[in-house]
């Protein structure tokens, strides 16, 4: 998929609208005798955002109009954003799962899964060296940080 | 500053005892500064059941040698795989990775070991020489000069961590709006928590960090199966600084060490904004002599410079005042109260003889730090030839267990996470995460002055020009605002006047 | 399977458990949920009291669990998961207190039990050494002719500090403007430097810089002459009816049994009276002052009604702000 000039001007869109609903909030919070109230700062910010926000507009249509031939903004292959994505969903899944699995169990598969996801393929050396690591992180913290990383209903 | 004092000082901070403990203490530093995820701060907290044992003098050797080290280890991490060890290191990635990636991490590490010592030895001398002086200096300022001051930091963030000028005005802009979140310090009314009480004394730093740092590039990672470009060959013999290297870099040098100890003595300002700051500043003096951000040594040498050069000033208002510039000198202040040190006027009084070996120990920690990190120098960019598969998934837990460390909470980690994605598509396109690291740091301290300047003032506006300093910085914001779009004005130009676009290409 | 087979081994061995001193409440280490960062607060005061716990409480250890944010929401949060058996306890002091009432907290500062208090921090007035406010009648009278104009710094909004002062002006019957400052330190810088006239801190809050002659303190707070300021006339003889301390305590799960809570006070007791422990703080500069559960409990429901009053009149925080 490519994202041309266009898409910044969404983008600048984008942040048009994130200002206006700052500029909202921050006005509707109580104004203080003295001093910045808790809306003043924010009011300050979304003016200052929806200024940028009209340039990078601005500048992304104009560039768009003068070279329709230019270089798009980013090229990124389909398979490339779902593999980020699918990375994404899989360490948050672990982030879900860690307080009721547990540390070492979660990150070793975790950790075993990913070397395999980033192309390490000799599956004994992945598995040797992420539990290793992974216990004696889990011990490490334990006894010397006096950190006590999650345990789950398993093993705790 | 009697010099009989010094000597002794010096003295005793070679005794075998308080020496092996000062070695430990500087190699712990630097080790957990390097590890991302893991703070100064948290090697403090570690180190104090330990300091409840040793003598005072010793005490403050420790921690010296924890805080300096940590902050020259942050940039091993930050040039070997363009995550900071911690905030102070943010900027030294900006060129530090780029040089490793074009096979230089030996000298990218070599110059931030030169560079952090010879801030080190900078602040040393400050603190030694002109502490009390110092002391009274920080005094005269009052918010409105501190606002000012926090203005021409922010100025800052649209060159720092290069860029479109706009793209780095907006990822600014973002960081000033996460900064908003939170309790706000005047009338107490939650701001944007969307009912989360992790977010109601804001939006952590940490996690944010490591989010638009460390995740983001791990995601990127994820792309696709990586290969070659990692294990590239590193050219591990090019380590020292030649003599024509100490020259060219040696205005980074200068900007870095009188930033550095000028932003540590402003009680509440810290490491992570000296380095930028000197960045940006050597960025702009520099001028087209070096080209910031493709990897040039006097990018790597101004943030380093700076951040060492600020352990000294950080620790000005810490012992003469009792105030903590950041979180590590937070800790530090918990730390020394809890062994019976307390800062404040008569600490040199009082504890003569502790705060003296402090003084010309600090010089021995720089020493330490140098041999020290030539060692680390040689051994860890090895860490590259780990195949990038083994080795992202095991930085990831290291930024999973470092950021849960910090409040014991999920939450934290949970945010990383999401900031990795918005730093992610940053990325993608063209928005630098700096800016909003920078934005993020300086935007409620910019509130909490401007909000005070005006109750005390009574709501008068002119203050801000009236009080000499406090103009003075405004007018700085200016000429650096001016300067900049300057600079990129006449970068369009040239760009222009050069051969056009190729065309063709799809979009 | 082998790695669940190494991961069991490795976790028995990480769980091993300490053997019982023939029974008797502590048998395993005891978690004390701060909801302050490292060295900052309650912090300094759970370490001290870590380290002589051991002694009174079988050899088992006290863990000190910091989860920092916003007056102590999110370690409470987490405090409130735990179960009542004595094993986790948390620390309490007034700023938890007024955020009950800032903010809507899903707990209410008097649904925990108190265990035992640990310290007294009396608040006291402090000014410049070159200020011209000689006494607290010096201070009264400008604030009385120049209404709004006095400026008196705090360590934060809605902490101790700043209700310490509203109720001063309350009692005194002037009108002042509240400066908030980011904590302690940079209030203390803050009245040094003459950015306020004066500030409403909390012993110790700037104790090396009276001792050195850079501030003067006008008044203190507290019943009688303060042990460490006997020369400090009290806001009561200067005509102030106002005695107010800060109260750092313990709190534990309402539903912990009666016996447990009374093992744990005894446990506390011998800690705060221990010599080591009342060194340490005093070196501090904090007052270890042991009360027993209820008569904490008393002060925490006290405070609670006091402050909410406040914060109605004022129209502080997210929920009487309209």
């Amino acid at each position: 998929m490519t994202f041309g000039k266009r898409f910044d001007a969404l983008t600048g869109a984008g942040l048009l609208g994130l200002a206006g609903y700052v500029y909202w909030e921050g006005s509707s919070m109580p104004q203080a005798a003295k001093g910045l109230g808790p809306g003043g700062y924010p009011v300050f910010i979304a003016v200052g955002m929806a200024i940028l926000a009209v340039i990078r507009i601005v500048q992304a249509l104009v560039r768009y109009v003068r070279d329709k031939n230019a270089a798009p903004t980013l090229t990124l292959s389909r398979g490339a954003f779902f593999r980020v994505l699918w990375f994404l969903a899989l360490v948050f899944a672990y982030l879900a799962l860690l307080p009721h699995a547990g540390f070492i169990p979660a990150s070793i598969a975790l950790l075993v899964y990913l070397t395999h996801f980033y192309g390490y393929r000799r599956l004994w050396a992945n598995v040797l060296v992420n539990v290793v690591f992974t216990i004696s992180i889990y011990l490490l913290f334990r006894h010397f940080f006096l950190v006590l990383l999650p345990t789950g209903g398993l093993f705790g | 500053m009697s010099l009989g004092y010094f000597l002794e000082g010096l003295i005793s901070s070679f005794e075998p005892m308080t020496f092996l403990i000062m070695f430990l203490a500087t190699v712990a530093g630097i080790v957990i500064g390097a590890l991302p995820g893991l703070t100064g701060a948290m090697a403090i907290i570690l180190s104090m059941p330990i300091l409840a044992r040793i003598t005072p003098a010793q005490a403050l050797l420790v921690l010296a040698a924890i805080f300096c080290g940590g902050m020259y280890g942050g940039s091993i991490s930050a040039i070997l795989i363009s995550t900071p060890g911690g905030p102070s290191a943010s900027a030294t990635l900006l060129d530090g990775y780029p040089m490793a990636k074009q096979g230089r991490a030996g000298k990218a590490m070599g110059i931030a070991v030169f560079a952090s010592f010879i801030g080190g030895i900078f602040s040393s001398f400050g603190l030694l020489l002109v502490a009390p002086l110092l002391a009274r200096l920080a005094l005269s300022f009052q918010a409105q000069d501190y606002f000012s001051l926090s203005i021409f930091g922010l100025t800052i963030m649209a060159s720092a961590g290069g860029g479109a000028l706009v793209n780095g005005l907006v990822a600014g802009w973002i960081g000033l709006l996460l900064s908003t979140v939170g309790v706000d310090g005047n009338m107490g009314m939650s701001r944007f928590t969307f009912g989360f009480p992790s977010l109601m004394s804001g939006v952590n730093l940490l996690p944010v960090l490591i989010g638009i740092f460390a995740m983001s590039q791990l995601l990127e990672n994820a792309e696709g199966l990586l290969v070659a470009h990692q294990s590239l060959k590193q050219d591990l013999k090019d380590i020292w600084p030649s003599w024509l290297d100490m020259k060219r870099i040696s205005l980074s040098l200068a900007v870095g060490c009188v930033v550095g100890i000028f932003i540590g003595i402003m009680p509440g300002a810290g490491g992570a904004i000296a380095c930028f700051m000197a960045y940006d500043i050597a960025r702009r003096l520099y001028g087209s002599r070096a080209k910031f951000g493709s990897g040039v040594i006097e990018g790597v040498a101004a943030p380093e410079c700076a951040n060492n050069a600020c352990t000294g000033g950080d620790m000005v208002p810490l012992l003469t005042l009792g105030i903590p510039g950041d979180v590590q000198t937070a800790v530090m202040l918990g730390a020394l109260m809890l062994i019976g040190v307390r800062p404040g006027p008569l600490l040199f009084v009082e504890q003569r003889e502790a705060v003296y070996t402090l003084l010309a120990g600090m010089f021995v920690i720089q020493f330490l730090i140098l041999f020290l990190g030539l060692a680390a120098c040689r051994v860890s960019p090895r860490i590259l030839a780990v195949p990038p598969g083994l080795l992202n998934p095991i930085i990831l837990i290291f930024c999973v267990v470092g950021t849960f460390t910090l409040g014991n909470s999920l939450f934290d980690v949970k945010m990383a996470l999401v900031f990795g994605f918005i730093g992610y598509l940053m990325r993608k396109f063209g928005y630098p995460g700096a800016p909003l690291v920078l934005g993020l740091i300086l935007g409620p301290i910019a509130e909490d002055h401007l909000n005070r300047a005006l109750l005390v003032t009574d709501n008068d506006w002119t203050t801000f020009v009236t009080r000499p300093i406090s103009c003075f910085f405004l007018i700085l914001s200016v000429l650096s605002i001016a300067t900049a779009l300057y600079s990129s004005y006449r970068e369009a130009k040239l760009a222009g006047k050069t051969a056009a676009e190729p065309a063709g290409g799809r979009g | 399977m082998r790695i669940k087979g190494i991961a069991a081994v490795a976790l028995a061995v990480a769980f091993a458990a300490p053997p019982a001193f023939g029974g008797g409440f502590p048998e395993k280490p005891v978690e004390a949920i701060v909801p302050w960062s490292p060295g900052g607060g309650g912090d300094l005061v759970f370490r001290a009291l870590a380290a002589v716990f051991p002694k009174y409480a079988n050899g088992q250890p006290l863990l000190i669990k910091n989860i920092p944010g916003a007056a102590g929401v999110p370690g409470i949060i987490e405090f409130m998961k735990a179960k009542p058996d004595g094993y986790t306890i948390a620390h309490w002091n007034p700023a938890q207190t007024i955020k009950t009432h800032m903010t809507k907290t899903p707990y209410t500062a008097t649904q925990f039990k108190g265990v035992a208090n640990i310290v007294n921090d009396t608040f006291y007035h402090l000014v410049a050494a070159d200020s011209p406010f000689k006494t607290l009648r010096d201070m009264i009278d400008f604030a009385k002719a120049n209404p709004g104009k006095l400026t008196v710094g705090n360590a934060g909004t809605g902490g101790g500090s700043h209700f310490a002062e509203v109720l001063f002006e309350e009692k005194a019957g002037i009108a002042a403007t509240a400066v908030p400052f980011q904590g302690g330190g940079p209030l203390v810088t803050g009245i040094l430097s003459g950015q306020v006239m004066a500030g409403s801190c909390t012993i110790p809050e700037g104790a090396s810089n009276i001792k050195a002659g850079q501030l003067r303190i006008l008044s203190i707070y507290s019943p009688e002459r303060h042990p460490f300021y006997p020369d400090t006339p009290t806001g009561l003889e200067q005509g102030i009816d106002m005695v107010f301390s800060a109260y750092r305590g313990i709190v534990a799960p309402a539903d912990t049994p009666p016996e447990t809570l009374r093992a744990l006070q005894d446990i506390f007791r011998k800690a705060i009276t221990d010599p080591g422990f009342v060194k340490q703080i005093n070196d501090i500069g904090s007052n270890p002052t042991f009360l027993t559960g209820a008569e904490y409990d008393k002060i925490i429901a006290q405070d609670s009604e006091n402050f909410l009053k406040v914060i109605k009149e004022l129209k502080m925080g997210d929920i009487y702000n309209k």
